[in-house]
């Protein structure tokens, strides 16, 4: 069966599979130079403009408030401890 | 008796051929791999587990194997026959994907680039073979080392290939580690592989949020044929960067990307069929996968080597073979290979700039093949 499968380069020939592959080599960098030369100028261009834009902290809104939550969850139990703590110490005395 | 006769020959073991026993021999194997030597066992698991599904002999009137129409394996592979899945894993990996040393170090990039020449290189030469353009195409982008990616562009080029690409793909992703280190340590000297590199600069929260949407643009603008792909990809990156919908990025990054998995991995094994693969075509397509990785990694090297004729800061080279986008396996590889050299060079967060950057270049790879082929 494999013997089916013979190497002709005429079928590369045929196929403009030498364009089709130097293209796509071509595309793909560019693709990717595009992408390297906008990363690089991304922090330059960051810099320039921070001062229109709000401060970066600014983004982490859900964060924070996600992070307050816990805090006051956390703030409720460590309460409970302390008081827990002194009331133990309390009947002991 | 005649009906316990007549269900007799109505079993598995009855219908059993040579190839279905060959291809449930080859679905165990892969569990094995998967479980002792730790190979890809979220795929390979899933696929192996699959092939011998899809390999117990059925009878024709009964809808029972992917190709049965109605039958529920074939809706489970619609997700592959149509394309669905790869994206949905693509949103996942998005969701997981940390481009902070990509963009503190964009030259790094071009690595990736770079290692998608095994993508092209492997279509001239199933081209050669006698393979159809759609079909070399597809072939070839098993050399992204991107199993989504080539089950997508096979589902679109060549659907009936579709089973020994897939299953080639994975398992030279699996095999990643044992390809990739003797061709690296051919192409590099000592010296190159035992080069330091400058750590990595802190790359700001606000940088991270712009990367997906404008790299989307200009990837989505310059090639319309990978909007799905890097759609969903970009897309995953925001629900993390953007910090503002962690929940959706929790789910991407777990709960469904796991479940997709599952999915896809089961299909791809079930539509294994011994009729359907074991064909000297999948012979010849697991031959041209294998050239294709060696050749991806060998360009990347070669490249890396290239680009420090003209960096005052060197980059080790090692790092070109993380171009193909086997994430993280080949940037692991390329930890490993190094740090025998020196063990105290960390080259993991260098590496996994051209790694991912090798998963955007293959889906820009796919996306032009399947514009050029596609139509």
């Amino acid at each position: 069966m494999i013997a089916d499968f013979t190497f002709n380069w005429q079928n590369v020939i045929d196929g403009e599979g030498v364009g089709i592959s130097v293209t796509g080599m071509l595309i793909v960098f560019c693709a990717l130079l595009f992408i390297t030369v906008f990363i690089s100028l991304l922090p330059h261009v960051l810099k320039i403009v921070a001062n229109f834009l709000p401060p970066e902290n600014d983004g982490h809104h859900a964060g924070h408030l996600a992070d307050g939550i816990a805090e006051s969850e956390n703030d409720e139990e460590i309460l409970a401890a302390i008081g827990f703590a002194l009331h133990s110490q309390r009947q002991q005395r | 008796m005649e009906i316990l006769f007549k269900f007799l020959d109505t079993t598995g073991f009855a219908m059993m051929t040579f190839g279905n026993a060959i291809m449930i021999v080859i679905g165990i194997i892969f569990i094995t791999l998967a479980i002792t030597k730790d190979y890809e066992p979220l795929l390979l698991v899933p696929i192996g587990f699959g092939a011998i599904m899809g390999n117990i002999p059925t009878i024709e009137s009964m809808a029972l194997s992917v190709y049965d129409q109605g039958s529920v394996l074939s809706y489970i592979y619609f997700g592959i026959s149509q394309g669905v899945f790869p994206p949905l894993i693509f949103l996942g990996i998005g969701a997981m994907t940390d481009f902070s040393t990509m963009l503190s170090n964009p030259k790094l990039i071009l690595l990736g680039a770079a290692a998608q020449m095994g993508i092209f290189l492997t279509l001239i030469g199933a081209l050669a073979l006698g393979f159809t353009p759609a079909e070399a195409g597809a072939i070839g982008i098993i050399g992204g080392a991107d199993g989504p990616t080539s089950i997508f562009l096979s589902a679109k080029l060549a659907p009936h290939l579709l089973g020994a690409i897939a299953i080639a793909a994975y398992s030279y992703m699996a095999l990643v580690p044992v390809i990739q280190p003797p061709i690296m340590k051919l192409l590099t000297t000592k010296e190159e592989r035992l080069i330091r590199m400058k750590p990595p600069r802190e790359v700001s929260r606000r940088e991270k949020m712009i990367f997906p949407i404008a790299a989307f643009l200009i990837c989505a603008l310059l090639v319309p044929g990978a909007i799905v792909l890097l759609g969903m990809l970009f897309f995953g990156n925001l629900l993390k960067e953007s910090c503002v919908t962690e929940r959706l990025a929790n789910t991407a990054r777990t709960a469904f990307i796991d479940i997709v998995t599952i999915l896809l991995g089961l299909a791809v094994g079930a539509s294994t069929q011994a009729q359907t693969f074991l064909q000297s075509e999948s012979l010849l397509i697991f031959g041209l996968g294998a050239l294709s990785f060696c050749i991806a990694t060998a360009s990347g090297l070669l490249f890396a080597k290239f680009m420090n004729l003209f960096l005052t800061d060197k980059i080790n080279p090692l790092i070109g073979a993380a171009g193909v986008s086997a994430v993280p396996d080949s940037a692991r590889v390329v930890q490993m290979v190094g740090q025998k050299e020196d063990p105290h060079n960390f080259l993991l967060m260098h590496a996994m700039a051209p790694n991912v950057a090798g998963v955007i270049g293959s889906a820009v790879a796919a996306g032009v093949l399947w514009s050029v082929m596609g139509n």
